[in-house]
């Protein structure tokens, strides 16, 4: 059994995959395999936002706005310069990474809650230049006819397709990412994270790296938007505002801030609570809400958190037992 | 002629209308342990945060290693090799005790991203080697049975003697400790001066340092500088300077016999 469970945590990353495989053929309901594949666009999206908030600490209310940056971007160019979808997919990302970079430079050199509010305001102005901008975006009817993306002649235009496409990129997003926190580089992020002043004297430029986390995060969140664009087939301002942003902010706290698993599982319980919580009909909200304050009450650190702090304290129960057994012996 | 590693010419910090520094002169020669005393608010501390960047300075000119630092950055400063502790703990506190040393080690990695996103396999190796000398620092410092231990669970003089640990981490020329000795019992201090002793000796560090307790730094320092008011008012050998009038007047006021202050009295004059 031990050594089962052994092999299992070793290439639990190849099982995870496998899995994800079959899953178009598990869940046949098509309306919960398209919440699966936006489930697995807002992955992306938090995986780079929590790289930003649970790893360097640094706070964005706006990162819907790179979401729906990258998705503008994607259909404009996709149907207005008619650019393969392969190379809108990097370029939407290089976008709201750029616009990150502007936003972030003149912020993040400044301590303490700058990049929150400046990144509130970013927020505001996409919104507004989505609304108004009507010969650039479309205006509130926003952009149809954005089309699926080809793969070697064949077209990813059902879900089904689809998903193949979104898993491998989610993969390679938290495979990316992760080296990222492994390394020396993670490390310095969450010593800016736990303290600025002693990580300056670490020979860490803070400036410089808190915008290098803020470009990649938005880099992600432009990938996620234009992978959206073609998902949906349209894009309108609305999804990108405030709320969004605040929703993605709650995705990776109640995931667990700071936990390479936590965005991954933050989304889907919370996507999915609230399609089941449907059921309940005016109370959804209600119950939604419910389910949000009592994983903060008991889950402070999130859903990853609390399941590695119960895995922890169960293997030193383990241990202790051990070591009495052989103390009898 | 020994070389002064840290010079300092005339340099002024001020806070609004306060002067915190007037007009610093400190020379500290190299391989040296020079200490820096002085009653509460007489600029020290001020001093090292103006000394490692931290605060811009106001005027003057400061030289480490012959290169001048008066506008330089905190991390840049640490590149060259300037260490320092902190008076009031700044640990990574959620960090595990090694991994704070490892940050310390780190210092001079260059962070651009695609040197992490890259596999190679001189990773590993060299990941490897950055653990061997965390945890000989921790061995250094006394600290080693602690390594896997989340930093803010440490008691307080652990607390600081990783401090150290991690300051020394960053391979410096000099390093600065700011009341390495605050909070810790009299074995602790005892064996703290042995470690600050051993800094200088075992690893060719210059130390300047900065200390309320007395027989500590008489111990400890070569020389010593006497801040008040954030001017220098003495500097001299540890025999000299407990004996200076000054000095005596600035910790304490005018006190002992009439004679002493009498003494004082027509000292001034």
């Amino acid at each position: 059994m031990k050594i089962l469970l052994n092999k299992v945590k070793q290439h639990q990353v190849v099982l995870i995959f496998i899995f994800l495989l079959f899953t178009p053929f598990i869940v046949t309901n098509i309306y919960y395999l398209h919440l699966l594949n936006i489930s697995l666009i807002m992955i992306i999206l938090a995986i780079g936002l929590n790289l930003l908030t649970g790893y360097a600490g640094q706070i964005s209310i706006g990162h819907a706005a790179f979401y729906g940056i990258g998705a503008y971007t994607s259909a404009i160019l996709t149907i207005r310069l008619g650019i393969s979808f392969w190379l809108a997919l990097p370029l939407s990302g290089i976008t709201a990474a750029f616009v990150g970079y502007l936003v972030g430079r003149p912020t993040l050199k400044l301590k303490g809650a700058y990049l929150a509010i400046a990144s509130i305001g970013i927020g505001e102005i996409t919104q507004l230049v989505m609304t108004n901008w009507t010969s650039f975006t479309g205006g509130a009817l926003g952009i149809k006819g954005v089309k699926s993306p080809d793969f070697l002649g064949v077209s990813l235009d059902s879900d089904v397709r689809y998903f193949y496409l979104l898993v491998i990129i989610a993969f390679l997003c938290f495979f990316l990412t992760s080296r990222i926190i492994n390394s020396e580089l993670g490390r310095a992020f969450r010593a800016i994270k736990e303290e600025e002043v002693a990580a300056q004297f670490m020979g860490i430029d803070i400036a410089r790296l808190k915008v290098m986390v803020f470009v990649v995060s938005t880099f992600l969140a432009g990938i996620a938007g234009s992978l959206f664009a073609h998902l949906e087939g349209y894009v309108s301002p609305y999804g990108f505002g405030f709320n969004q942003s605040i929703g993605f902010l709650i995705m990776i706290l109640a995931g667990g801030l700071g936990y390479k698993s936590g965005p991954i599982i933050g989304v889907i319980i919370l996507t999915f609570a609230r399609e089941f919580f449907r059921f309940f009909n005016e109370y959804q909200l209600v119950i939604y809400g419910v389910l949000l304050i009592s994983i903060i009450v008991f889950m402070p650190s999130g859903i990853s958190g609390f399941f590695d702090k119960l895995m922890k304290r169960l293997k030193k129960r383990e241990v202790s037992k051990h070591g009495k057994q052989h103390s009898e012996a | 002629m020994v070389n002064n590693i840290l010079k300092l010419s005339g340099v002024v910090k001020k806070f609004g209308g306060l002067t915190a520094l007037d007009n610093l002169n400190l020379l500290v020669k190299e391989g040296s342990i020079h200490a820096i005393i002085g009653p509460n608010g007489s600029g020290k501390t001020t001093s090292f945060n103006v000394v490692t960047g931290l605060y811009p300075s106001n005027a003057g000119k400061m030289e480490f290693n012959n290169q001048d630092i008066s506008r330089m950055l905190p991390h840049e400063i640490t590149g060259l090799g300037m260490a320092r502790t902190f008076q009031t703990l700044f640990l990574f506190k959620e960090m595990t005790v090694i991994e704070n040393v490892l940050i310390g080690l780190q210092c001079r990695s260059r962070y651009s991203i695609w040197n992490y996103l890259r596999v190679d396999s001189r990773k590993t190796e060299y990941e490897k080697k950055m653990l061997e000398k965390a945890e000989e620092l921790l061995d250094f410092v006394g600290i080693y049975q602690e390594k896997e231990n989340i930093a803010k669970n440490l008691p307080y003089g652990k607390q600081r003697l990783l401090e150290i640990a991690r300051a020394l981490g960053t391979r410096p020329k000099l390093v600065l400790l700011d009341e390495p000795a605050a909070g810790m019992n009299p074995q602790e201090a005892m064996k703290l001066v042995e470690t600050v002793k051993q800094i200088r000796e075992k690893l060719n560090v210059t130390v300047l340092i900065i200390e309320h307790n007395m027989r500590l730094v008489m111990n400890l320092a070569e020389k010593i500088t006497v801040l008040d008011h954030g001017a220098k008012i003495a500097e001299g050998i540890p025999s000299k300077i407990s004996h200076d009038p000054k000095v005596i007047e600035a910790y304490l006021g005018v006190v002992g016999s009439r004679k002493n202050i009498r003494a004082q009295k027509q000292l001034k004059n």
